[in-house]
């Protein structure tokens, strides 16, 4: 959350806006799925928190109907500093939930079906003479790849391989790129 | 071994690395990132085969396969100017007319003749259009001689025009002789290569446009953003890759077209795409010769000596659509079902 913040802070005028349509993303999640909890997995911010993401997001967290977790990941090393105003319920790096496991990086956990961040996978869908990269959602045999929530985040894009799934997010629809069984 | 450390922006050299012989030399990253390891090129008079790539340094050895491809430097891509493409369509046109008086044209007069055979040779007062159909899609080649920069504002120009009437996306490359728009479905060339296309009304606003639905302002960011100092290209001893750098810079631009649409660097490159692809004056002069040109439409059954260049090296490439993103979406699954 806040990446132009940082680039500001670092004296890169990155213009502002994309925190506030991040949120307003999440907002309007949780108000269509009625979701009890937000749950992070990793990535929430790069370095130290800046005084004006902290206020931003501390003032959408107090009008968030959710409880709001992290599963920690390798940019999440300031866990300490989070500011408290955000609520954020620390987790393990590791965290079972029935069927399905969370982790920030890919994992393998015997008997359950694991969901992760990281890569930021992303997929081509090409055609004859054209071709479009989108954000997409990656399933193989017990493993679950959620695309980067930020828009402007960039990632691996994923080819297709036997026994791999893709879904592209385009345009708030999603597009299968394999076909499922 | 050349880096660049500075604001000034240049392609990225990488080393050679000859196996037994240490490093012999640098080349452009854009020729080498085209090859894949086994194929051969020629460099500095010798065969040499590509090995890999590594932390910006390419792993060579002696080739013993045959190959043609010689290196290109940034001179390679310098644009010619409107005289030189005056002169070569007039050289051309004597050459269609028989003229072998000279020994460049004698050395090229194998190439000239196919060309001839499976197209035609570009008269001074022609515009030859190739329209061919590949497996990779439907090709329209068009051979003005004006230079690759007007040639590419020229693509986007006509992209724009045909797309209004053809909703399409285009995939564009352009060099010194000609341009070619790839696009998925077939469009009636005949019908469209007509003067009207060419017009001089309404070009500013044509030209506006035309940048707005292109990518060549994308292209052009990179090097304002870097300018900029919003891309660190990284030290001496750990360049990105030309591709890391381009990643973020388009990253940078989704955020400023988006967020900040009137901000200056957007302005910066919209001011330079027009002024280095659009020069009014050459573009003007060279729509009025294509006004007044006959169109010589041929189909031939795959490129040709022309075509080939622009098919193969695509030394620029360049998307405009005037589709929108799910209309594009909806074609391609149509396409893979």
């Amino acid at each position: 959350m806040g990446a132009s913040v940082e680039f500001r802070a670092e004296g890169l005028p990155l213009p502002p806006g994309e925190l506030d349509d991040d949120l307003a993303r999440l907002d309007r999640l949780v108000a269509a799925t009625g979701a009890r909890t937000v749950r992070v997995l990793g990535d929430l911010v790069q370095g130290a928190v800046k005084a004006a993401t902290e206020a931003r997001v501390a003032e959408w967290r107090a009008s968030l109907p959710a409880a709001l977790e992290l599963v920690p990941g390798n940019h999440d090393r300031h866990q300490a500093t989070l500011p408290a105003a955000w609520g954020v319920t620390m987790l393990p790096a590791l965290v079972h939930e029935g069927p399905f496991a969370f982790s920030h990086a890919p994992t393998a956990v015997p008997s359950a079906f694991v969901w992760a961040g990281h890569v930021h996978p992303t997929a081509t869908l090409s055609g004859r003479a054209d071709r479009l990269r989108f954000p997409a959602f990656v399933v193989v045999p017990g493993l679950g790849l959620l695309p980067a929530f930020s828009r402007f985040t960039g990632g691996a894009t994923i080819r297709a391989s036997p026994g791999l799934q893709r879904f592209l997010c385009v345009e708030g629809e999603v597009v299968a790129l394999e076909l499922t069984e | 071994m050349r880096a660049a450390i500075g604001t000034i922006v240049s392609d990225s050299a990488l080393a050679v690395q000859v196996a037994g012989r240490g490093r012999i030399g640098s080349i452009d990253e854009g020729f080498i990132a085209a090859l894949a390891p086994g194929e051969a090129f020629i460099f500095g008079g010798e065969r040499l085969e590509l090995v890999g790539i590594r932390s910006m340094v390419v792993y060579a050895k002696r080739a013993t396969k045959k190959t043609t491809r010689t290196v290109h430097w940034p001179g390679n891509k310098l644009p010619i100017t409107g005289t030189l493409g005056h002169a070569l369509r007039r050289t051309l046109d004597e050459a269609a007319a028989g003229r072998r008086d000279c020994p460049e044209l004698v050395a090229a007069a194998p190439i000239l003749d196919e060309q001839a055979r499976l197209s035609a040779v570009p008269r001074a007062d022609t515009l030859l259009a190739e329209v061919v159909e590949t497996a990779e899609g439907h090709h329209l080649y068009l051979f003005p001689f004006e230079g690759r920069k007007v040639h590419e504002g020229l693509g986007a120009l006509i992209a724009l025009r045909v797309g209004r009437l053809h909703p399409a996306t285009f995939t564009i490359a352009a060099d010194d002789h000609g341009l070619e728009l790839l696009h998925p479905e077939a469009l009636p060339w005949p019908d469209l290569l007509v003067s009207a296309l060419f017009t001089a009304d309404n070009l500013v606003d044509d030209i506006v446009a035309s940048v707005h639905i292109s990518e060549l302002m994308r292209r052009r960011f990179r090097d304002i953003a870097r300018v900029a100092g919003f891309i660190n290209p990284g030290n001496p001893w750990e360049q990105k890759s030309a591709r890391q750098v381009q990643a973020s810079s388009s990253l940078l631009y989704d955020v400023f077209t988006r967020y900040d649409p009137e901000n200056p660097l957007l302005s910066q490159a919209r001011r330079e795409v027009i002024e280095q692809h659009f020069d009014q004056s050459r573009l003007a002069e060279a729509l009025a010769r294509l006004r007044g040109a006959r169109v010589v439409l041929t189909r031939p059954s795959h490129p040709t000596p022309l075509g080939i260049p622009l098919r193969e090296s695509r030394l620029t490439r360049n998307v405009a659509t005037t589709e929108s993103v799910a209309q594009r979406v909806a074609r391609m699954r149509r396409g893979r079902r």
